[in-house]
């Protein structure tokens, strides 16, 4: 069945047409919320969560809406909540902003210096000392995808707030990957 | 496409395997009703528990009367009238939070006063975090031409690390408040936490003419004042910027509504020479606008020192209300009697500090004298009500029942319990609504039982071991983006403990050749925890299943929460619990807790455990499942198994591809584990006859 015939189906009280939701989501919404909390067995028990709550709230769901968006906003708000339960303070050793100092390279924008596997992993690992507020932002506009205009659609806010939101994330990242400008 | 895109992609793919699949679990949990998310693996820290309650609501406003259909404890304590009615309702404070990732920190208050040239100063709090120290004074009598100068804040012994800048944001009127932020790291002897001296020096600028002249200052000495470790990050600051290799930092800055200065340093081309900046600019932004840019009005020259520029930069503008950060750029650097420029721009930015939340906590040792308290800053949102309708405490958990009215769709409730001294209670805390009933909210509070230092922001003692329960509950109204304005509410909670029926029957059962010992049972009106131990059947991971039950009475119910206490295999456990040793040194020992107590009467106390479970390894071996394969296929049931490793770790999980007519996947993944050998049947049935 489709997502809107599954949907309808699990409004009427057919587990079945939940299960097409959890096969067409269960992956990118596990992928997000790993992304926030950094924890891969949270990260399922919070997607095993927000499928449960979508299965009890589905009857206020409405069907012209699109799925996707209103539940992975619920992942992103859970998976940032889990994550702000279990955040621990994460020092910044002198060391660690030494090495990265060193993997310095003079980039006009933080895009730019993440080029390869190991800068992959200088970013998931810069990515752990953000706030999961922040870490949540991130995951959204390049994880996700979503533009400033989406996000503030989506939440409902200013874009202007939205943008304020993501330059904060951004500058809190780029200090942590060694950049040229340094943050606290 | 965005590189940050790419990255999260890699590290996403990477650790979350496609063949990921939660479905299994998913209806199961849907298949028994299950809304307690009892983690199998191994886990050394408690989790949100869910608890769903049907309530029935009796139409009356004065009387209400709740049923805990899936809580037989709080049911049967609430219909023996031992909640404490209380039917409060809180006006709702609201706390912006302009800087979303400002940590709330515990504020020491202090309350000393001075007063020199005619203006009175009182330092009114300090909070002291690992990563970010605050302050907040208050001052009258000040004239037209006196304002203060930067704070220099020392601690004696302790040399802080990584400073990050500071700011000391200062309020107008007849009764001038001001706050200090400082970004560092505070740790004395590399610890976290613990307590240190600090000094604070304030100095009284006068001026005449266009020479400001110190006239006072304002010095303050605390002692063992306690710095705390945060969760998360807080402040919004960016500190430094280098552009080709040359770096200028924002020192430190004040912020007035009438005026902001800046000191600026930054790096010189080459020692010995003397640069000066050639421009600068603030704007001062909210959450939707900025404001308009203000150049620099007169630039102070202070003295170089190793190699650097350094310059306390003037601007006629300040802050505004709404206000949320300034930025400030440099634009360029000239050489001083020379034509020599350097055209680079360099900009930074600080959060302004205003609305940062800051929490109680214990008072100061004996060199500084409490005298009054200062309340925190509150606004009011007049839709928002939140009321408090009853509480009930015994000495295994606390309940609270509330009321929320007026709340938005996408928004959110959550609590926080703290202790008469501001201190955090480290439990576990679930939450419910009854069906047809969102605006009602039960709240269980299972107070962990191992005790947290006070650096950790946990209170340090058990909060339910006295006879009565005195603290704060703070309820916040969330919204789900993270940005928005949350709303808090605040209610002081003053109510008996009922205590504990402590039993320690030491029974041993065995059952298909494995022993198990029921040590001690501690047992409350609404809830019952116990410690049992038992000998493994290997030295896996076996735990008490989710099929266990207490019944007390007529009460049965499934536990509700699990912990490991200790276990012989891997030497581990959750530490010393204050409650608890066992007396055996081999095997597993847990924690087991049900919702339902005893009903103040001699009854019957039934436990019984139907078997034990594995909890499943990330990756089962091939021979097994083959062997388990072979078994469901004599039963009509054909089931693939998928493995994948990876950098970042692997897995593995089955796919039905078969099953008879009418056999439900849950019952399908049951006979699967069973043919792996994941269930050790028992069963182990204690009965104790229990005498409150």
């Amino acid at each position: 069945m489709d997502e809107q015939q599954a949907i309808l189906a699990l409004k009427r009280g057919d587990i079945s047409g939940l299960e097409v939701l959890v096969t067409n989501y269960q992956v990118k919404a596990i992928r997000t919320a790993y992304l926030i909390t950094h924890d891969s067995q949270l990260a399922q028990d919070v997607v095993q969560d927000v499928f449960l709550q979508a299965y009890r709230s589905i009857g206020r769901f409405d069907i012209r809406r699109r799925f996707e968006p209103w539940f992975m906003r619920s992942v992103v708000h859970a998976a940032l909540k889990a994550a702000q339960k279990t955040a621990r303070q994460i020092p910044v050793e002198s060391e660690n902003e030494a090495g990265l100092q060193g993997w310095l390279i003079a980039q006009e924008s933080v895009e730019r210096q993440v080029e390869s596997a190991e800068a992959h992993e200088k970013v998931w690992e810069a990515m752990d000392v953000l706030s999961p507020r922040q870490r949540a932002v991130i995951v959204q506009r390049y994880f996700l995808e979503m533009s400033e205009k989406e996000m503030a659609e989506e939440l409902e806010t200013a874009p202007g707030t939205v943008k304020w939101l993501l330059n904060a994330a951004r500058e809190h990242l780029r200090s942590l990957l060694g950049s040229e400008r340094s943050a606290r | 496409m965005s590189n940050i895109h790419s990255a999260l992609e890699y590290i996403a793919r990477r650790d979350v395997p496609e063949e990921i699949n939660l479905w299994p679990q998913i209806a199961a949990r849907i298949e028994r009703k299950d809304t307690v998310n009892m983690n199998p693996k191994l886990k050394l820290v408690w989790t949100v528990v869910l608890v769903v309650l049907g309530l029935v609501l009796a139409t009356t406003a004065a009387y209400a009367v709740y049923r805990y259909f899936a809580d037989p404890g709080l049911q049967a304590v609430n219909e023996a009238g031992m909640f404490t009615d209380i039917n409060s309702t809180a006006q709702p404070t609201v706390l912006p939070i302009q800087t979303p990732d400002a940590a709330s920190g515990a504020a020491t208050v202090v309350g000393l006063e001075q007063t020199q040239n005619g203006v009175t100063m009182r330092l009114e709090w300090v909070s002291l975090l690992d990563p970010r120290q605050i302050f907040e004074i208050s001052a009258q009598g000040l004239d037209a031409q006196m304002e203060f100068g930067m704070p220099q804040v020392t601690y004696p012994g302790v040399t802080p690390q990584q400073y990050g800048g500071a700011i000391f944001s200062l309020n107008d009127g007849p009764l001038v408040t001001g706050r200090y932020v400082s970004y560092q790291i505070l740790r004395k002897d590399d610890q976290f936490g613990g307590q240190v001296d600090m000094q604070i020096d304030i100095p009284l600028l006068q001026r005449t003419g266009d020479e400001l002249a110190q006239v006072a200052n304002f010095h303050f000495d605390l002692k063992d004042v306690q710095v705390v470790v945060p969760n998360g990050w807080g402040g919004s600051n960016a500190y430094s910027m280098r552009v080709n290799g040359l770096e200028v930092r924002q020192v430190h800055t004040i912020v007035t509504p009438r005026y902001t200065e800046a000191r600026l340093c930054y790096d010189v081309p080459a020692a010995g020479q003397s640069w000066v900046i050639r421009d600068a600019s603030i704007q001062f932004s909210g959450q939707q606008t900025s404001g308009e840019t203000a150049s620099m009005q007169r630039l102070t020259q202070v003295a170089d020192h190793e190699g650097q520029g350094c310059a306390d930069v003037r601007f006629a503008k300040g802050k505004s209300p709404g206000n949320i950060s300034l930025n400030i750029t440099v634009n360029g650097l000239v050489l001083d009697n020379s034509q020599e420029q350097i055209d680079s721009t360099w900009q930074l930015y600080t959060g302004l500090v205003d609305d940062i939340q800051v929490a109680r906590a214990p008072n100061l040792g004996p060199a500084s004298t409490p005298t009054s308290e200062t309340p925190l800053e509150a606004q009011t949102n007049g839709d928002l009500t939140v009321t408090l309708l009853s509480v009930y405490a015994d000495a295994n958990r606390l309940a609270v029942t509330l009321r929320v009215e007026g709340k938005a769709p996408d928004s959110y409730v959550s609590a926080n319990l703290t202790d008469a001294e501001g201190y955090d209670i480290n439990s576990s805390y679930g939450m419910g609504s009854p069906e047809g009933q969102p605006n009602l909210y039960i709240l269980t509070f299972v107070p962990e039982d191992m005790s947290h230092s006070a650096a950790q922001g946990f209170s340090p003692k058990a909060p339910l071991a006295e006879r009565h329960f005195e603290g704060k509950l703070d309820v916040t109204i969330g919204m789900m983006d993270g940005i928005q304005s949350d709303t808090a509410f605040h209610f002081d909670l003053n109510v008996p403990v009922y205590p504990a029926l402590i039993v320690e029957p030491k029974q041993i059962l065995t059952a298909n050749g494995i022993e198990m010992h029921l040590e001690k049972l501690k047992i409350t009106p609404s809830y019952t925890r116990l410690y049992i131990c038992y000998k493994k059947p290997s030295p896996n991971d076996w735990m008490i299943g989710a099929s266990s039950t207490l019944q007390i009475g007529p009460d049965e119910v499934h536990a509700d929460s699990y912990g490991l206490v200790a276990d012989s295999d891997y030497n581990t456990g959750k530490g010393p619990d204050p409650d608890f040793v066992s007396s055996t040194r081999t095997g597993r020992c847990v924690k087991l807790g049900y919702p339902v107590g005893h009903h103040n009467r001699p009854e019957t106390l039934t436990l019984t455990i139907p078997e034990l479970e594995q909890s499943l390894p990330e990756v089962i071996p091939d021979d097994q499942v083959k062997k388990a394969q072979a078994e469901m296929s004599a039963q009509g049931i054909e089931i693939d198994y998928v493995t994948f490793t990876g950098n970042g770790g692997g897995g593995g999980g089955p796919n039905i591809k078969k099953k008879p007519a009418g056999m439900s996947d849950q019952e399908v993944m049951r006979l699967f584990y069973a043919a792996l050998g994941y269930y050790h049947p028992g069963p182990w049935v204690f009965t104790i006859n229990i005498n409150p």
